[in-house]
């Protein structure tokens, strides 16, 4: 309906101003050359991881703003907005910091975690922006439990048909009434999507004595339509799922980026 | 040869009893004549019903006595004292009156007597007011109700909003169905307990009430019933109809006696002793607009003391006494003023005059002293009894309002703002402002405020909308053409391509215009709320117009209307005027070219305002595009609420890419207020619609919703520490119950919580002028 969001927030407000603290940051890393080469041990590389680690602990507190729910400290989408953004910034503004240094060390593993939680943060992202609209219930489109009375209902109604009915057409039944259980991978990748095949239930069709056909075929739109409504039912379900699942990582994922940044600080000062 | 009495009293009703108990204590020789039982109505009230001594405050002055109590104990304690005092009471019926000289001769019962002093207590009971509708006379249609026991498992209409219609009503209802039909939208004429029970009776689905209607006939077992939304059919048994009475007018003027009008409303009237315009003739009681016991009993003992030669104040005078305390004069100097400057009064009587100033405050103000704020929520009505008031009206325009006018009367719409702020104009400017539900009785009991109102009700509406620079004289005038004209819900005020013919001024409710579109599918463009006018484009020619829009009432409204040839005359004489219809009726004909109103943006304002939002004040939407269902909105209400969320994200309708969570729109016109016992929902200066502490949890507002936002909650009384209840051995004791719903976050200084924690932005609060744009998908 409308066209702002939390990532175009006040025409992009807080993008621009992390972009901007970004390039006078860049240009200065460009301008530093300290004696030893660029890297976490320099002015600018203290200064920098100082500015990261400000920066997370502000990220984390993201958390505590969403529950303070009588903060009059901005709204909601603002600080997601800045969020989002500033969170963006920091792929770059650690290696800044580190002189772009990586191995195999505690250091490291702290800028991984720190990718993980913001990828899955960008995953995130994109859900909210692309999931929301999906949603059919909030536009009018019929309630969960409403659809699931009806796919109840077209089964009974196909059940019906099946009573007293021949070897073939319970085969049929059997054939396309099938269970759907969508499985964490259909969830996330959405690979399969059930459905009636027409030509193998045209196929099989033939095989119905002549005078059960018009009732086989009315069973197989019965059975088509409940796989369609189980179908949009599991589809709304998924994408449920996916504005939430991502939190499940880039949430404890943060909080184990928060312990591996004290292990780095700590050793950094104490051990280098 | 024919007796002589000092005082004969007509009438042993309590006024007749009280002054003929009053006679006898000071032994001057009197007669009470009285042709049925003591206290007829009281003695045809229901069995064991519970008799009130409203008004509460008032003391009782008589020399017989008067409790509230059940009806076998008031009458008994009534003909114990007729007893007492040895009252000369007569069972006969009065057959005639006339005056010869300075005595009165009756007939009763065959005989005859004379009296120098003529006291009529008759009250009005004697013959009630008919329904006057079709299918009257079937038998199924009484006028009263002295056993409801009587019926049983029978589907009952009640018709009326008084005392009476409510005792019936709740009596029947024990064992009946019971659907009780209210012309008008409040109980403001019962008593306060009697208002208080027939609320509660009715949010528990107890009783049926029916606001706004009335039958318009009776057809078999039906009864079929005009309501705000429509005609209804109600089957029906048995129809009480319980509509007050229609004085004995003719058999009062042979006396002599003198109406202020041939109003069937009006009452005679009489002077502060009760003297009415035959000298000697006193009127006591209901028949002079006085039908509450106490008062009645008080007057009887008043008019002896008058009689008597005594000076007595009436029982009333130490509380008027008090109101006006603090202003200079006090009741006795400005009490003249009153009567002599508020034309708007002068057809009270003086009992309903003194029970007006008793609920009124006086104010004394000087000049520039602010009297209410434009779009304060404020109710009462201001009159000016000395000095002036000036209106401003928006635009540096005022009008300023002198010594007998009135003004505050968008209060008395129930849920208005005040459409402009009002200034005192002068020093020493003394206003008189009167309560909302003591107005609303003096309409609904006086005629002529009810048409004066009325008259300035148009008169103000066209002031104010569509005719500002037209000079008061040619506006009054206009008055006088125009008409009112209501619309139910869904009801068309003018069609797309009928020649037009009139402008109509909306004055309560809102109007939807709709328009065919390219493809001939009928398309809302938008609504007009109160305070506007829609059908100006049609009556700007001389020639015959078609209209342009088809117009249909989105709630209930009451409109004025307007003839072309009236509205030519005006804008044709003052060019001011024509420019500024004119302006109107160019951005209108212009947003109908250009603006790309598609079927789905129309859609969804038809959605909203069948939703009724045009009635909102404050409404939460959800942008379903942004919502990702996080129901964070949900937490922070509730965490915002003691615990309980007021609002139900996903209750709520939705259409297209607009949710429409079950949450208080703070309306315009709200429902919930109208019959809270305690007055304990308020609208807050900005609009909003809280619940006060004194709620009593009973339940009235949660039914009177018809948008299901009020739930009660219980707060949990707190018992300390108890380690019983830390092992949940003991159950926390409920609280008292109370009613919650939204209240805005009016304690926050963000705003509401729901909004400001919407991690997307999709929630958001709105007045209902925006809805437009939000159709059409633009937000400011």
């Amino acid at each position: 309906m409308s066209q702002e969001t939390f990532l175009n927030y006040r025409r992009f407000k807080w993008l621009w101003i992390t972009a901007a603290a970004l390039v006078v940051l860049t240009i200065i890393y460009a301008v530093d050359r300290p004696i030893g080469g660029r890297n976490g041990g320099t002015a600018v590389g203290y200064t920098y991881g100082t500015l990261a680690a400000l920066g997370i602990v502000w990220l984390m507190a993201f958390g505590l703003r969403k529950r303070s729910y009588r903060s009059s400290l901005g709204t909601l989408e603002g600080w997601l907005a800045a969020h989002v953004w500033i969170g963006l910034g920091l792929l770059l503004l650690v290696p800044l910091h580190s002189g772009f240094s990586f191995s195999c060390n505690v250091h490291t593993l702290a800028y991984l975690l720190m990718v993980v939680t913001i990828v899955t943060g960008i995953w995130g992202a994109a859900n909210y922006s692309t999931l929301s609209a999906r949603i059919s219930a909030h536009r009018g489109g019929a309630k969960d439990e409403l659809v699931v009375e009806r796919i109840q209902d077209l089964s009974d109604q196909a059940e019906q048909l099946c009573r007293g009915k021949s070897e073939a057409f319970l085969k049929l039944y059997n054939e396309f009434c099938v269970p759907f259980k969508p499985s964490l991978g259909w969830i996330l990748l959405r690979s399969r999507q059930p459905k009636v095949d027409a030509s193998a239930a045209s196929g099989m069709l033939s095989g119905v004595a002549e005078g059960e056909r018009a009732d086989a075929v009315s069973m197989i739109g019965l059975l088509d339509q409940r796989l369609d409504m189980l179908r949009s039912l599991a589809e709304q379900a998924r994408i449920r799922a996916l504005l939430r699942v991502w939190l499940y990582v880039h949430v404890p994922v943060s909080f184990a980026l928060c312990v591996a940044l004290v292990v780095h600080i700590f050793s950094v000062f104490y051990l280098w | 040869m024919s007796q002589h009495f000092e005082i004969a009293v007509i009438g042993a009703g309590p006024a007749g009893i009280a002054a003929a108990a009053s006679a006898a204590h000071h032994k001057i020789s009197h007669i009470l004549l009285e042709k049925g039982e003591v206290a007829n109505t009281i003695y045809d009230y229901q069995l064991r019903k519970h008799v009130m001594d409203e008004p509460g405050r008032l003391p009782l002055r008589a020399h017989c006595r008067f409790v509230a109590g059940s009806r076998e104990k008031v009458l008994q304690e009534f003909s114990e004292d007729i007893a007492k005092h040895a009252v000369n009471m007569v069972r006969a019926e009065v057959t005639a009156i006339t005056k010869s000289g300075d005595l009165f001769q009756i007939s009763y019962g065959g005989q005859s007597c004379t009296a120098k002093h003529l006291i009529l207590a008759i009250g009005v009971q004697g013959s009630p007011r008919k329904l006057g509708v079709p299918g009257e006379d079937s038998g199924a249609v009484a006028y009263t109700l002295s056993d409801p026991d009587a019926f049983k498992a029978k589907k009952m209409i009640v018709v009326g909003a008084g005392d009476a219609a409510i005792e019936n009503a709740l009596a029947l209802a024990e064992s009946n169905s019971v659907v009780l039909v209210n012309r008008g939208s409040e109980f403001a004429r019962a008593k306060d307990a009697n208002s208080k029970l027939i609320l509660a009776a009715i949010a528990s689905g107890k009783i049926r009430c029916l606001y706004g209607a009335t039958i318009s006939r009776l057809e078999g077992q039906n009864a079929l019933i005009n309501t705000p939304d429509g005609e209804v059919t109600v089957p029906c048994d048995q129809v009480i109809a319980r509509l007050g009475c229609v004085l004995p007018r003719k058999f009062l003027e042979g006396i002599g006696i003198q109406f202020p009008s041939a109003d069937a409303n009006s009452v005679p009237v009489v002077n502060r002793r009760y003297e009415s315009n035959v000298p000697g003739l006193y009127i006591l009681g209901a028949l002079i607009g006085y039908p509450l016991i106490k008062q009645a009993m008080n007057q009887g003992y008043e008019v002896i003391e008058h009689i008597r030669g005594e000076p007595v104040e009436p029982a009333d005078q130490p509380l008027l006494e008090e109101r006006f305390e603090g202003l200079s004069g006090g009741f006795s100097q400005n009490s003249p003023k009153i009567t002599q400057t508020l034309p708007l009064f002068q057809g009270l009587s003086e009992p309903q005059l003194r029970e007006m100033l008793i609920d009124s405050t006086l104010h004394e103000k000087r000049a520039g002293d602010v009297v209410f704020e434009k779009d304060d929520y404020t109710d009462t009505f201001f009159s000016v009894v000395t000095g002036s008031v000036e209106i401003l009206i928006g635009g540096g325009r005022k009008i300023r309002l002198a010594q007998g006018e009135f003004f505050g009367e968008m209060g008395l719409l129930s849920g208005r703002r005040r459409v402009a702020t009002a200034v005192a104009a002068e020093n020493g400017t003394i206003l008189l402002e009167t309560p909302r539900k003591q107005m609303l009785k003096l309409i609904a009991s006086v005629a002529s405020v009810k048409r004066a109102l009325d008259e300035l009700f148009m008169f103000r509406a066209m002031q104010t909308s569509i005719f500002p620079d037209t000079p008061e004289d040619f506006l009054k005038a206009l008055v006088q053409k125009a008409q009112m004209k209501s619309f139910k819900k869904g009801e068309v005020l003018f069609r797309e391509g009928e020649p037009g013919d009139a402008i109509y001024v909306i004055r309560k409710g809102s109007v939807k215009v709709s328009r065919l579109n390219r493809s001939g599918a009928d398309v809302v463009q938008t609504y007009v709320p109160a305070g506007r006018y829609v059908g100006e484009m049609a009556v700007l020619q001389e020639e015959s117009t078609p209209r342009t829009a088809t117009c249909t009432a989105a709630v209930a409204c009451d409109t004025i209307l307007i003839k072309k040839e009236d509205a030519l005359a005006i804008l044709s004489q003052f060019p001011d005027n024509r420019r500024r219809v004119f302006a109107v009726a160019d951005e209108r004909r212009v947003q109908n070219v250009v603006t790309d109103w598609s079927d789905e943006a129309g859609k969804l304002l038809d959605f909203m305002m069948r939703e009724g939002l045009s009635d909102a004040e404050n409404v939460l939407l959800i942008d379903s595009d942004r919502c990702v269902a996080c129901d964070n909105c949900e937490a922070a209400c509730a965490a915002t609420h003691s615990g309980y969320s007021r609002l139900d994200r996903k209750g709520g309708k939705s259409f297209a890419a607009i949710q429409l969570p079950i949450s208080c729109r703070h309306c315009e016109n709200p429902l919930c207020m109208t019959d809270c016992p305690p007055d304990a929902l308020v609208r807050q200066a900005d609009g909003e619609v809280v619940i006060k502490e004194s709620c009593i949890g009973c339940g009235n507002c949660v039914s009177n919703c018809p948008y299901g936002v009020i739930k009660i909650v219980y707060d949990h009384a707190s018992t300390g520490f108890s380690l019983k209840a830390l092992l949940g051995l003991k159950k926390p004791e409920k609280g008292p119950a109370k009613a919650a719903k939204c209240d805005m976050c009016h304690q926050l200084p963000g705003g509401p919580a729901c909004v400001r924690a919407c991690p997307t932005g999709a929630a958001m609060r709105v007045n209902s002028s925006k809805l437009v744009q939000i159709a059409a998908g633009r937000r400011e």
